[in-house]
C-alpha cells in the first residue's frame, strides 16, 4: 500500500512537471524588422550601441543567437515600430521593456545567450532569489562602462556592490582590510555575483578553496595540519576587514584561546599585568608558533619550526 | 630604478600622449577612437614614516600618469587599452581585443604592494636567500657572557649588549608584492560552441615579519624572505543552446594551480650561542643550537576537473547540475629534525622517510532544481556536497626536537585531516506582484569531521525573507534566519583531553566553536526610499547572536549587530550631496581555565573574556559644478573610528582588564575641475589624511622587550605610529 502511494505520488509529481514545462503557446505576431527600424525613433541609443561590446553579437550573429541587435532582447518589434510612437496604441506595448518586467523574467533574457561561464549558476544564486536584474548592475546600451568593463554602471565594483550590502561597509574600512578600498581587490574577485556551487556565491566550492586561489602557499597539504585552517580559513580570519592585525576575528591570544586550553602557557590567562611580556606583544602566539598555518617540518607538530 | 627617470618616463609618456591624442583620432575616422588620459605631478608630505598610508598602493611623488583609456574599433575589430598609475608599484594595465563575437582576448597585469613597516630595525644580514646571519663577535660576547656570574648579572649582561647592537642595527624595510599576470582567450567558433582557456602568474616577493624562537618565552622576530609563484592554467569548453524556450547549457573545466616557493627554508643564528649544545629543559631561555632552520611553505600543486550541466524547460523548470574532482599534492624534502649538530639522538633516530609526499582529494558535486509552480511561485531544491579526503600515509616520528634545542622522545604520528560538508535544502518564493514577495527556506547542513572532536553534526536552518514596496520609490525588506547545530547519531563529543603521554593535557569539555552545538539567529531589516531622481535615503540594520549553549569552555557567546545609513540628494542638476553613518559591533564572550604542568579541573582557576570590536564609519561628499560647467568642485569626507574593549575577569577577581584600543583614520578630498578646452580639463587636488593609534601591544614594539629577566624577546621595532599626510596634485585631463 506504502509502495502504491509512493508510486502515485511521484507518477503525479511528473505529470506536473510535464504539464508546466510544456512550451507555452505562441503568442502575438509582432515580426523582426532589425536594428536599424529602432535607430529611427532611438538614434541615441543606437548611436552609443554601435560601439557597444553587444554590437559584437550583430557582426558574428551566427555563433551568438537567432536574433541579436535591439530586437535579440527587445524582442521582434514590427508592431511596436508600426505604433509610430504613441504610447496609447496596444501595439506601443509589444515589445519587451527590461526595466518593466519582473527581475526574473528580464534576466531570463540574458539568459538566453549567456547562460555559461561566469554565468553558469545564475539560476541558483542568491542575487536570482532575492530580486536582483542583471540590470541593477550593468548597462546593456551605454558606448562603454565607467568600470571599463562588463557594462557596468559605475566605476568601481565595491562601490556598487555595497549600495545593496551596506552592512559590509564598515567592515571594508576597518584598520585590517584587504586591499578592496585601494582598488587592488574588488568583492567580485572572492564573490561571483552572477552566482556560484559555494556558498554566499564564492568563486571556490569551499572558502578554504577560495583563498588559497591566491594565497598558494598556505594550500598544503601538510606534514603536520592545523584542523580549522584547513577546513575554513573564515574560523579565524574575517575577510571583509576587522580591528585585529591580519584581519583576525579577534585578539590574540583570546582568538587561540577559544580552542585551546592546553597545561602551561595556552590556558593561562593574559591581562594587563602580562602586557611586560612577550605573550601579549606584537603577534602574541604567532610570535612562536609562526607556522600556524601548517609545518612540513619534522620537528612541526606544534607549528614552531 | 630611480625616482628621478621615473618622473622623466612619466613625463615624456604623458607628452607623447599629449601630441598623439589627435592623430589617433585622425588615423581612425569613420571608427571608433576615442580615449581619455590623466598626467600630473603630486606632492605629498607624511609626519610619521608610517607604511600604512601606503599599505596596498603607491601614492607617488612627482610627474606620473594616473589614468588612460583608448578604444580603436573598426568593423569586426575593437581594441581596448586601459592602466591606472602605470610604472607605480601599484600600477594596473589591461588590454582587451575582441574580433567580432568570435574571439575575445584579455591581458592585464596588476601590482598590489603590501608595504608593513618602514621603521623595523635588525642585526642580521641575509647572506644568501633565507639565511640570515648575525656577526660572530656577537654571538660569541653573548656565549662568553653565560658562563659566568649568577642568572640576573647573566640577563643583564645578555640585555645590554643585544640593546647596543638593535640601536645600531640596519633599518629594513618589510613588505611585499604580488605581481600577477592574467590572460584569457575566448574564441566561439559555431553556433553554442564556447572555448575558453586562462592563465595567470602570480610572483610574490618581498619580506614580512616572521617569529622564530629558540625557546619559550624567548621569542626572536626575524623576517620571512618572499620569493614565490603560483602558475595557474584552465580550460574550458561549453556548449549552450536554446530551442523554443528551451536551453541546455554544458561546461567542462579543468585546470592546474602550481605553487612554487623559491625560498625553501629559514636559516637563522642564535643570537645567544656561537657552539652547538643542548638544553635539558625544554623551557629554557633560549641557549641551546648557534642557528635554528625553519621550513618554510613547500611547493605544492592542484589538479582539477569539473563539468556543469544546465537544463530549462520553457519558464517553469531550471536544473543545474555539478560534478567535479581536484587532486592536491605536496612532495617538499623533508628537512631534518634539527641542525643542532650537539644533538646526540639525530644519528639514533633516522626519519621516517624522505618527505610527507602528502595527497588530498577534493570531490565536489551540486544539484539545484528551480521549479515555477505558478506563474508567481517558485520552489527551488538544492544539494550540495564537499568531500575533502586525505590519503596521505601517516608518518610515524621517533620524537621530534623543541626549537632545535632539546630532543623530546615522544612519538608522534602525523595524519592528515580530512572531512565533509552536506547541505541541502529547499527554497520557496512567491511574488503575486511587485509591491510584495515572501521567501521561506529550509536548510539542512551536515558536517563530519573524523578527526575532530565532533565527528558528527547537524545544523537545521530556517529562514523568512519578506520584500514590501507598497509605493513607488519604497523598498522595505526584512529576514528571519534561525540555525540550530547539534550533534548527529554516531558522532558523539569525544574529547576527554588530549593526552601526551599519560598526561591529560587539555581541558575535558573544551568545545571548539566551528563545530560545537550552536544555536544561531539573526534578523535583517532595511527601509529604502527613493521617490524621485533627486534623491534616496536609506536606513538597515542585522543582529546576529550565536549561542553555544552546550560549551562551559571555549567560546560561549558571539554577537554581531550592524547598522546603516545612507542619503543621497541633489536639489538642482548642477549640485550632488550624499552622506553615509555605518556601525558594526562585535563581542564575544568565552570561558577557559588556568592550569599548570598538570591539568587543573577546578572551576577555581576558570577565567572568562569579554571582547568587543566596535567600527563607527562616517562619510559626506559633495560635487557642484558652475553654470555652464566651466568650474567644478567636489569634496569627501571619510573617517572610520574603530575602539575595541577587552574585559577580563576569574575566579579569584584578581584580574586585570586590558586597556582598550582604538584605531582611527579620517581623510578628506577636494578637487576643482577647470574646462580648459572641450577635450581638455585641468584638476587640482589636496587631500589629508589621518591615523590614530591607541594599541599597546602595536604602538611601541621595542627591540628588545622585557628588558629585565629572561624571557625577553627581540622584535623587528615595527610598531603602528600616527601619522598626518598632505597631498597635493595638479593634473591634466584630455579627452580623445
Amino acid at each position: 500500500m506504502r509502495r502504491r502511494r509512493m508510486l502515485l505520488f511521484v507518477l503525479a509529481g511528473c505529470a506536473l512537471l510535464a504539464w508546466s514545462a510544456a512550451p507555452a503557446a505562441a503568442q502575438g505576431t509582432p515580426t523582426y524588422v532589425g536594428s536599424e527600424a529602432c535607430a529611427k525613433c532611438h538614434e541615441e541609443v543606437a548611436d552609443a550601441f554601435q560601439s557597444n561590446a553587444h554590437h559584437m553579437a550583430e557582426i558574428d550573429k551566427e555563433v551568438v543567437a537567432e536574433h541579436v541587435g535591439c530586437e535579440g532582447c527587445h524582442g521582434a518589434g514590427s508592431e511596436h515600430a508600426a505604433a509610430e510612437g504613441d504610447e496609447s496604441d496596444p501595439r506601443f506595448k509589444t515589445i519587451k521593456v527590461l526595466s518593466k518586467m519582473k527581475p526574473a523574467e528580464s534576466s531570463a533574457v540574458c539568459q538566453s545567450c549567456h547562460r555559461v561561464g561566469e554565468q553558469m549558476h545564475w539560476d541558483q544564486s542568491a542575487h536570482a532569489r532575492n530580486d536582483v536584474a542583471c540590470s541593477d548592475c550593468h548597462s546593456i546600451h551605454e558606448a562603454k562602462s565607467p568600470a571599463g568593463k562588463g557594462l557596468l554602471k559605475q566605476a568601481i565594483i565595491t562601490n556598487m556592490c555595497v549600495k545593496c550590502h551596506e552592512e559590509k561597509k564598515a567592515a571594508l574600512s576597518n584598520t585590517a582590510h584587504m586591499p578592496i578600498r585601494e582598488g587592488g581587490m574588488s568583492c567580485a574577485d572572492c564573490h561571483n555575483p552572477h552566482g556560484s556551487t559555494g556558498g554566499a556565491m564564492i568563486r571556490g566550492t569551499s572558502n578554504t578553496d577560495l583563498c588559497v586561489s591566491c594565497h598558494g602557499d598556505k594550500r598544503g597539504p601538510f606534514l603536520w595540519e592545523h584542523a580549522p585552517v584547513r577546513e575554513d580559513c573564515v574560523a579565524c580570519h574575517q575577510p571583509h576587514g576587522s580591528n585585529n592585525d591580519k584581519v583576525l576575528a579577534g585578539k590574540r591570544p583570546y582568538l587561540c584561546q577559544r580552542c585551546h586550553s592546553y597545561t602551561r602557557h595556552p590556558s593561562t590567562l593574559y591581562d594587563r599585568p602580562d602586557l611586560v611580556g612577550n605573550r601579549l606583544f606584537n603577534r602574541s602566539c604567532t610570535n612562536c608558533h609562526s607556522q600556524i598555518h601548517g609545518s612540513n617540518h619534522p620537528s612541526g607538530k606544534f607549528f614552531l619550526r | 630604478m630611480n625616482r628621478k627617470h621615473r618622473t622623466a618616463r612619466g613625463l615624456a609618456m604623458g607628452l607623447v600622449m599629449l601630441v598623439a591624442a589627435p592623430g589617433f583620432v585622425g588615423a581612425a575616422e569613420k571608427s571608433v577612437a576615442e580615449g581619455n588620459f590623466t598626467v600630473g605631478t603630486q606632492w605629498w608630505d607624511q609626519s610619521q614614516p608610517e607604511a600604512k598610508y601606503e599599505e596596498y598602493r603607491e601614492v607617488p611623488q612627482g610627474t606620473f600618469l594616473r589614468d588612460f583609456s583608448f578604444r580603436q574599433g573598426e568593423k569586426r575589430h575593437l581594441l581596448r587599452l586601459s592602466g591606472t598609475n602605470v610604472f607605480k608599484n601599484d600600477q594596473s594595465v589591461a588590454m582587451a581585443y575582441w574580433n567580432g563575437s568570435k574571439v575575445r582576448l584579455d591581458v592585464d597585469y596588476n601590482q598590489i604592494p603590501h608595504n608593513i613597516s618602514s621603521i623595523t630595525r635588525t642585526p642580521y644580514a641575509e647572506v644568501s636567500p633565507g639565511v640570515l646571519t648575525l656577526p660572530d663577535t656577537l654571538q660569541a660576547t653573548n656565549q662568553s657572557n653565560q658562563s659566568f656570574g649568577t642568572t640576573a648579572q647573566k640577563d643583564a649582561r645578555y640585555v645590554a649588549t643585544m640593546r647596543d647592537a638593535l640601536l645600531n642595527a640596519r633599518r629594513i624595510g618589510m613588505g611585499f608584492r604580488t605581481d600577477i599576470a592574467r590572460a584569457r582567450l575566448r574564441v566561439r567558433p559555431a553556433a553554442g560552441w564556447q572555448y575558453e582557456m586562462k592563465g595567470s602568474r602570480r610572483n610574490r616577493s618581498g619580506a614580512k615579519p616572521y617569529g622564530a624562537p629558540f625557546g619559550f618565552n624567548s621569542a626572536i622576530e626575524v623576517w620571512e624572505p618572499i620569493s614565490q609563484s603560483m602558475l595557474d592554467a584552465t580550460a574550458r569548453l561549453s556548449y549552450q543552446r536554446v530551442k523554443e524556450k528551451n536551453g541546455m547549457s554544458l561546461q567542462f573545466t579543468g585546470g592546474v594551480s602550481a605553487f612554487d616557493n623559491k625560498i625553501d627554508k629559514l636559516v637563522w643564528d642564535n643570537p645567544k650561542r656561537i657552539s652547538d649544545s643542548t638544553y635539558a629543559s625544554a623551557y629554557s631561555p633560549g641557549d641551546g643550537s648557534v642557528r635554528g632552520q625553519m621550513d618554510l611553505y613547500p611547493d605544492n600543486r592542484s589538479v582539477y576537473g569539473n563539468v556543469a550541466l544546465g537544463l530549462t524547460f520553457g519558464t517553469k523548470v531550471a536544473l543545474n547540475a555539478t560534478g567535479g574532482i581536484a587532486q592536491n599534492t605536496q612532495n617538499d624534502p623533508w628537512l631534518p629534525y634539527s641542525v643542532n649538530t650537539a644533538i646526540a639522538q639525530l644519528d639514533s633516530f633516522p626519519l621516517p622517510g624522505t618527505n610527507t609526499d602528502a595527497k588530498v582529494t577534493i570531490t565536489n558535486a551540486s544539484l539545484n532544481m528551480a521549479w515555477r509552480v505558478m506563474p508567481d511561485a517558485t520552489l527551488n531544491g538544492r544539494y550540495r556536497l564537499y568531500d575533502y579526503k586525505n590519503k596521505t600515509e601517516e608518518h610515524i616520528f621517533d620524537g621530534y626536537v623543541r626549537m632545535d634545542q632539546v630532543w623530546e622522545p615522544f612519538q608522534e604520528i602525523s595524519e592528515g585531516v580530512e572531512y565533509k560538508d552536506q547541505t541541502a535544502g529547499v527554497d520557496a518564493d512567491w511574488s503575486p506582484n511587485r509591491k510584495f514577495s515572501v521567501a521561506g527556506t529550509v536548510e539542512q547542513v551536515m558536517l563530519d569531521r573524523p578527526d575532530r572532536e565532533y565527528k558528527k553534526t547537524k545544523e537545521l536552518v530556517l529562514q523568512g525573507t519578506v520584500h514590501l514596496r507598497p509605493a513607488t520609490g519604497w523598498h522595505m525588506k526584512g529576514r528571519v534566519r534561525h540555525g540550530n547545530r547539534e550533534e548527529r547519531s554516531g558522532g558523539e563529543f569525544d574529547s576527554t583531553g588530549y593526552l601526551d603521554g599519560s598526561t591529560l593535557i587539555e581541558q575535558p569539555g573544551m568545545k571548539k566553536f566551528d563545530l560545537a552545538p550552536r544555536v544561531r539567529d539573526r534578523y535583517e531589516a532595511s527601509i529604502a526610499y527613493s521617490p524621485s531622481e533627486k534623491w534616496s535615503f536609506s536606513v538597515g540594520g542585522t543582529s546576529l547572536k550565536d549561542d553555544y549553549e552546550g560549551s562551559e569552555l571555549g567560546l560561549l557567546e558571539e554577537k554581531e549587530q550592524t547598522g546603516t545609513i545612507g542619503v543621497e540628494f541633489q536639489p538642482m542638476d548642477r549640485l550632488q550631496l550624499m552622506g553615509s553613518l555605518g556601525w558594526l559591533k562585535n563581542e564575544t564572550f568565552q570561558a577557559s581555565r588556568e592550569s599548570g604542568a598538570t591539568v587543573v579541573l577546578s572551576d577555581t582557576t576558570r577565567w572568562t573574556a569579554d571582547l568587543t570590536d566596535e567600527t563607527v564609519t562616517w562619510s559626506a561628499g559633495f560635487a557642484w559644478s558652475a553654470p555652464g560647467g566651466k568650474w567644478g568642485l567636489s569634496g569627501l569626507f571619510d573617517a572610520n573610528r574603530a575602539p575595541s574593549t577587552y574585559d577580563l575577569a576569574n575566579f579569584k577577581n584578581t584580574a586585570v582588564s586590558l586597556p582598550s584600543t582604538e584605531y582611527r583614520r579620517q581623510s578628506a578630498t577636494v578637487e576643482v575641475r577647470y574646462q580648459l578646452l572641450s577635450s581638455t580639463s585641468l584638476l587640482g587636488e589636496w587631500a589629508w589624511e589621518q591615523y590614530d593609534v591607541n594599541d599597546i601591544s602595536t604602538e611601541d614594539v621595542p627591540l628588545i622587550f622585557p628588558l629585565t629577566g629572561s624571557s625577553n624577546a627581540i622584535f623587528l621595532g615595527d610598531s603602528v605610529l600616527d601619522y598626518r599626510a598632505h597631498r597635493v596634485a595638479l593634473l591634466l585631463r584630455r579627452t580623445f
